[in-house]
């Protein structure tokens, strides 16, 4: 990488800010570094074009974010994340998939390619199940299903949707966490932390996006380690790790690769945006 | 903050001075939901788009 402590220059490409985007932006000018706001939905992104030293990801459209990631890495610029862990990120299946193969636990899982294969599926699930879809976030589509007559309208509904990826199922074995999860923020190779997600009243899914309050996780031996392993499986350098509680043990669930953490500083005190902008400049001085 | 026409009712939005472009904000006077936009150096509002399928983290 070029550049030096003085001179970084750092490309932010987004579609829609959060507060997340504009901590981090906020962040990295502390460090003097200089700041390129780019809006993919109305700048070109021109390929083999170097714009910076190194280019932060932060679309909430996953597609955007890998081919903006892609587009950048064209050029020799250094993304976080790159493309090809936003991918594998942003797919359940092959979030799943990797985590699987190198022995870390997942829910018990089960992916169906259409209502036939779901129908078959489900027969080895006992009730409650979980079904969702590859891609998606905030919990949309996801539904535990503990009932054959809404699990035969959610397999129609879902069949009327014109996305491939929204017609393919995954099935899982629900893991009751009494009403949370574990969410890990992970900046380079330092876990930062852990917090619960607490669902509300009457919601069982765990996504804050749906109201549920972020608690203090304290971290112990083995969680840490299952976050660092997931972590390490799609080459995040910067990736929130989602977890289950259950039978004494921890299930990875998923990865994110564009992650959101208002909830995560709420409930820490971690600045994880300076932890963002502190991991960049060492990255430029590499 | 700087006042601006909501496209859906048209009356006035207060939007913070460092809104960015593509901001997303909610008009509380008629539940819009607004995006920041900025044409010819100046900073206006479109009905924003709804959530798509691959949105989120």
């Amino acid at each position: 990488m070029n550049g030096s402590a003085d001179t970084v220059n750092v490309e932010l490409l987004y579609d829609y800010p959060r507060l997340e985007e504009k901590l981090i932006m906020e962040r990295l000018k502390r460090y003097d570094m200089r700041v390129m706001m780019t809006n993919v939905n109305n700048r070109p992104l021109q390929l083999g074009e170097k714009a910076s030293d190194i280019s932060l990801i932060r679309t909430i459209s996953m597609y955007k974010a890998i081919y903006a990631a892609a587009v950048r890495e064209s050029g020799g610029t250094y993304t976080v994340n790159n493309s090809e862990t936003i991918l594998l990120c942003g797919d359940k299946i092959l979030t799943l998939s990797r985590i699987k193969k190198v022995g870390l636990n997942i829910p018990r899982s089960v992916v169906a390619m259409g209502k036939e294969s779901a129908e078959a599926a489900q027969k080895s699930f006992k009730k409650p199940f979980v079904d969702k879809p590859p891609i998606g976030s905030w919990g949309r589509l996801v539904t535990l299903i503990s009932d054959p007559i809404v699990w035969r309208s959610i397999l129609e509904h879902r069949e009327m949707l014109s996305s491939q990826q929204l017609r393919v199922h995954i099935l899982q074995d629900y893991i009751e966490g009494e009403g949370r999860d574990i969410r890990a923020i992970v900046v380079g190779e330092n876990v930062l932390g852990a917090i619960y997600r607490v669902s509300t009243a009457g919601e069982w899914r765990s996504n804050i996006a749906l109201g549920s309050k972020p608690a203090y996780k304290k971290m112990d031996p083995e969680l840490k380690e299952a976050i660092i392993k997931a972590a390490e499986v799609v080459n995040g350098a910067f990736v929130s790790v989602d977890l289950l509680e259950g039978d004494g043990t921890y299930y990875v669930n998923e990865v994110n690769g564009v992650p959101e953490f208002k909830g995560f500083m709420e409930a820490t005190g971690i600045d994880v945006a300076d932890e963002v902008a502190k991991f960049v400049r060492s990255e430029v001085r590499k | 903050m700087v006042k601006l026409i909501c496209p859906l009712c048209s009356s006035t939005v207060e939007i913070p001075d460092d809104a960015l472009d593509g901001e997303l904000f909610e008009h509380d006077a008629c539940g819009a939901q607004v995006e920041v936009y900025v044409e010819e150096g100046k900073k206006k509002l479109r009905l924003a788009e709804g959530i798509s399928e691959d949105w989120g983290e």
